[in-house]
């Protein structure tokens, strides 16, 4: 139950900035998530708050007392590696208990605890082997779980703890997490480089890519309003559609034009006119098909379609892009059969291709 | 940590001694570099020289071929495999002191069993030390430490990744290829260094030829290292005797540094 | 079909012969001196300097007792009897083992800590201490051998124990520090982590997590080690007299004598490999597996 607060970190590994200025208030007791892709810097960023790296520049405070300094033994955290990080020398209970000899516990309360977190885990069996490397990954990943969650730190610190995890261990795990969490209000950061796991689990999410924090909101947040074409492209499944135009002013209306199509920008919105290039973006969820409406109809061919069971994807080529809808049920539409759709006003994302940011939702 | 700082440092403190002596010469006489320049122009020094050249080239050649033999040898499996490598090392845990002396007795001219043999296969009256010296201790150095070349190299053919070996199986790579394309490649920085271990390792050589021959008969097997302690100890002429060890230093290293240079450059 | 196949198995065995023959062939020659050095010991005087040399004899003890004893005919003049003296054997044979275990020890223990910290903590120059190290191989002993003479002399340190090992200890660290660096480097630095992280202070990451790990490597360092202290000549020739004098130079003493009794030096000779070969053996296991993880990464440097 740790405010975590992190100020302008900034780390290097042989030249290579990896954190460049990073800051970060995680409020006491809540779950939030690092979401970005390999080498964002999410693994710098949990070993230096757990203590075994020391960053270059910035402070890390645990409820307003600086750590910064404070070697990682006294910290009282708990990490999970990415790497799992086993023991090789000492068998899989050995290797659960050992942080609880280092806090002197005594043999049958250890035992108890070892006992119920991996019967959760479904490890109770494999307790007595004496060498972790002969285990599948998946039962590695899952000690290296119950080593870490087997005290109660003041703060939790995941590094993509279940990517090795069939779909249904990795549902049961999340539920834990929550779990966790909510029973004993414990703080947890969890790094993960997908983003489902992210919404699934956290109460707010920071984006990280290179070495910097791009976003830091609530799940819903981020995906209405991004800011910037990073944020957008990361979230979403499938993918946000991105196509390149330009504005014209056309009498009191802004539209976008591109090669082959036309949409109108609502008026409502107060969009400023930009000139040169400039992306605009929507979610293939905010496409409506069959739907009518002046000025923002497009018509366009369906290449493909995917039945996933609960929804449709589809692929339309409109114009030269290739753009993906998402259609509830079964789609009745029929391969190379044309449609017409109108994007959804609120899902309207404007973005600069200069820098990626957004300007206007 | 410290202590890795000071015993350095005490030793550098022996090494700045002795160019003091080099310098001084014994009793501490001021002789500057005469006695370098009286060394590097004598040809009996130069003479050793040669003689040391000889010894460790077709030493460390013939340990480097028989060790390499040995390696592919030991390492297909068969029964009593890990015995036999035992058995075939121990040359290597005698003290080298006692393999010269006994080798004196081996290849005693009378004696001897060595001469035995000799004069078994070729039917003539061979006098090892007497008319084969160099032959003798190169003999005496290769049996000693063929099996270290050995185990260096057998422990790189074991390194090797066994997916390697298993592609070269699916693509019916020969033996030729085979070795050219994969094991050669992935030894070739064990081979290196056990070379330079051995190398290094053959120009100090001391023990074996000093109770072996003392660097005789006359001096014909008198190798640097046996030439410097003779100027010292049976001379005394202590001075030049260190000139001579910081020579000898000095060309090891570079050769050493060659060495090095060469085997990077592959990389 | 079958043809092939039996075909195949021939070639398989004839290959499985060769390899056995060859096998045989090479033991044999390595392991012709020693066995030779062994017989020898159990022959008298006479009987080594047969001409043929004798495969078949009647073996004797008289030898090994006679390292430690030796018979004095001359002495007792009035009763002729024969005496036995010590020859003071035992201090010799006990000087090599103390000396011995006492520098690897410490070479070891230090070499150990030091490199741990190395290899850990990289504190700055570490690579050309490293370089450093190795090039002390490179030096002849006899290049050394002689300001150390003089200095020992001066210091005081010349005919003691002290100094003797103090000396074997400053010529292994380096190389002990270098194979157990290696091996410490191998161990990937998230384990400790790890271990810090679940409350361990350094120094018993140390001992529990590190060590553990690379006892293998230990194993091979020790051996080399020994090998290396235990066999040592020219140091221990020039800094000892009598009483620090070891084993090694007690042979080389045997080596200008008149009418050599060979016998007795094969016995003196076999009694001192005798622990090394039962050393080897025990670390058998390390030695080849520690050889290639240390110098095959140690390479790649």
């Amino acid at each position: 139950m740790t405010h975590v607060k992190i100020k302008n970190l900034k780390k290097s590994y042989n030249g290579f900035e990896v954190l460049k200025g990073l800051s970060l208030e995680i409020p006491s007791g809540s779950i939030v998530a690092l979401l970005g892709p390999t080498g964002a810097g999410k693994t710098t960023l949990l070993k230096c708050i757990a203590g075994v790296e020391q960053p270059d520049e910035g402070e890390i405070y645990f409820d307003d007392i600086n750590v910064t300094y404070l070697p990682p033994w006294s910290r009282d955290v708990a990490l999970f590696f990415q790497s799992y990080a086993l023991y090789p020398h000492m068998s899989v209970y050995d290797n659960i208990t050992f942080t609880l000899k280092q806090r002197r516990f005594d043999v049958g309360e250890m035992d108890k605890i070892v006992k119920s977190i991996t019967t959760k885990l479904k490890i109770s069996h494999l307790l007595d082997r004496k060498d972790p490397s002969t285990l599948s990954g998946g039962e590695m990943q899952r000690v290296a779980l119950a080593r870490t969650l087997v005290r109660r730190p003041r703060l939790f610190l995941l590094d993509e703890p279940i990517s090795n995890l069939d779909a249904k261990l990795r549902e049961e795990a999340r539920v834990e997490f929550k779990r966790l969490h909510r029973e004993f209000k414990q703080t947890i950061i969890y790094a993960t480089p997908d983003f489902v796991e992210a919404f699934a689990v956290a109460e707010k999410i920071a984006v990280i890519n290179n070495g910097e924090i791009i976003q830091y909101d609530d799940p819903l947040t981020l995906m209405r309003r991004p800011h910037n074409k990073f944020v957008a492209t990361l979230i979403g499944s499938p993918p946000i559609n991105i196509i390149r135009g330009h504005l014209v002013q056309v009498g009191n209306t802004v539209v976008f034009k591109s090669s082959g199509l036309e949409i109108e920008l609502p008026q409502e919105k107060k969009l400023e006119m930009v000139s040169g290039d400039i992306e605009l973006a929507f979610r293939p969820q905010s496409v409506r098909i069959n739907s009518y409406q002046l000025g923002n109809t497009l018509r366009g061919k369906v290449l493909a379609a995917e039945f996933m069971g609960h929804q449709t994807i589809l692929t339309l080529l409109v114009g030269n892009f290739k753009l993906k809808a998402v259609v509830k049920g079964i789609s009745r539409h029929a391969i190379n059969e044309e449609v017409s759709f109108s994007i959804d006003p609120e899902g309207i994302i404007l973005i600069d291709p200069k820098d990626g940011r957004v300007i206007q939702v | 940590m410290l202590f890795l700082v000071v015993f350095p440092l005490i030793w550098a403190l022996g090494l700045s001694f002795y160019s003091y002596n080099a310098l001084r010469g014994q009793p501490p006489v001021f002789t500057g570099v005469e006695n370098y320049v009286r060394l590097l122009n004598s040809l009996d020094i130069w003479r050793r020289f040669v003689t040391t050249g000889q010894f460790v080239f077709i030493s460390v050649l013939l340990e480097f071929i028989v060790g390499f033999g040995l390696a592919f040898l030991f390492h297909s499996r068969f029964k009593g495999r890990q015995l036999a490598i035992t058995l075939v090392t121990t040359p290597l845990l005698v003290a080298p002191v006692a393999v010269g002396i006994f080798h004196k007795y081996l290849f005693d001219a009378t004696f001897g069993i060595y001469t035995y043999f000799a004069e078994m296969l070729t039917g003539f009256e061979v006098k090892f030390l007497t008319n084969y010296p160099m032959l003798s201790v190169i003999l005496m150095d290769v049996w000693q430490w063929s099996p270290f070349m050995m185990l260096f190299i057998l422990a790189g053919l074991e390194a090797i990744p066994k997916h390697m070996t298993e592609t070269a199986l699916i693509d019916k790579l020969s033996i030729t290829d085979k070795f050219r394309f994969v094991i050669w490649p992935t030894i070739k920085p064990i081979v290196a260094l056990a070379l330079l271990f051995r190398t290094m390792d053959a120009f100090r050589t001391f023990d074996t030829i000093f109770t072996l021959t003392g660097g005789g008969p006359g001096t014909s097997t008198e190798v640097l290292s046996i030439a410097i302690y003779r100027i010292a100890f049976q001379f005394f002429r202590t001075g030049e005797a260190a000139a001579l060890a910081f020579i000898f230093l000095i060309i090891i290293i570079l050769l050493t540094n060659i060495y090095l240079r060469l085997a990077r450059r592959e990389y | 079909m079958l043809r092939n196949t039996s075909k195949k198995k021939i070639v398989r065995k004839i290959r499985q012969i060769a390899i056995y023959v060859l096998v045989l062939a090479v033991t044999a020659y390595f392991i012709f001196p020693i066995f030779w050095l062994i017989a020898t010991s159990f022959k008298t005087r006479a009987q080594a300097f047969s001409t043929p040399p004798l495969f078949v004899w009647e073996p004797t003890l008289r030898n090994y007792i006679d390292i430690f004893l030796k018979r004095q005919t001359e002495i007792e003049a009035i009763t002729g009897r024969e005496l036995e003296l010590a020859t003071g054997a035992e201090t010799f044979f006990f000087n090599s083992f103390l000396v011995t275990s006492t520098s690897i020890l410490v070479a070891t223990l230090i070499g150990t800590l030091a490199a741990y910290s190395f290899s850990r903590y990289r504190p700055t120059g570490t690579n050309t201490l490293m370089f450093f190290i190795l090039s002390t191989r490179m030096l002849p002993a006899i290049v050394v051998a002689i300001p150390i003479y003089f200095f020992y002399r001066y210091i005081g340190l010349y005919n003691t124990y002290i100094g003797l090992i103090l000396l074997y200890v400053m010529f292994n660290l380096p190389f002990a520090v270098w194979m157990m660096k290696s091996f410490f480097d191998e161990i990937p630095k998230d384990i400790e982590q790890a271990a810090f992280v679940d409350g361990a202070k350094p120094f018993k990451v140390f001992y529990k997590i590190a060590l553990p790990q690379v006892y293998l490597g230990l194993g091979a360092t020790i051996g080399f080690l020994i090998i290396n202290v235990w066999n040592e000549f020219l140091f221990a020739l020039l800094l000892t007299e009598r009483a620090t004098r070891t084993v090694p130079v007690m042979i080389a003493g045997t080596r200008g004598e008149v009418g050599i009794n060979w016998g007795l030096i094969a016995a003196i000779e076999t009694l001192y490999i005798l622990p090394a070969l039962v050393l080897i053996f025990i670390l058998q296991k390390y030695l080849l597996r520690g050889m290639t993880f240390g110098t095959v990464r140690g390479v790649r440097q």
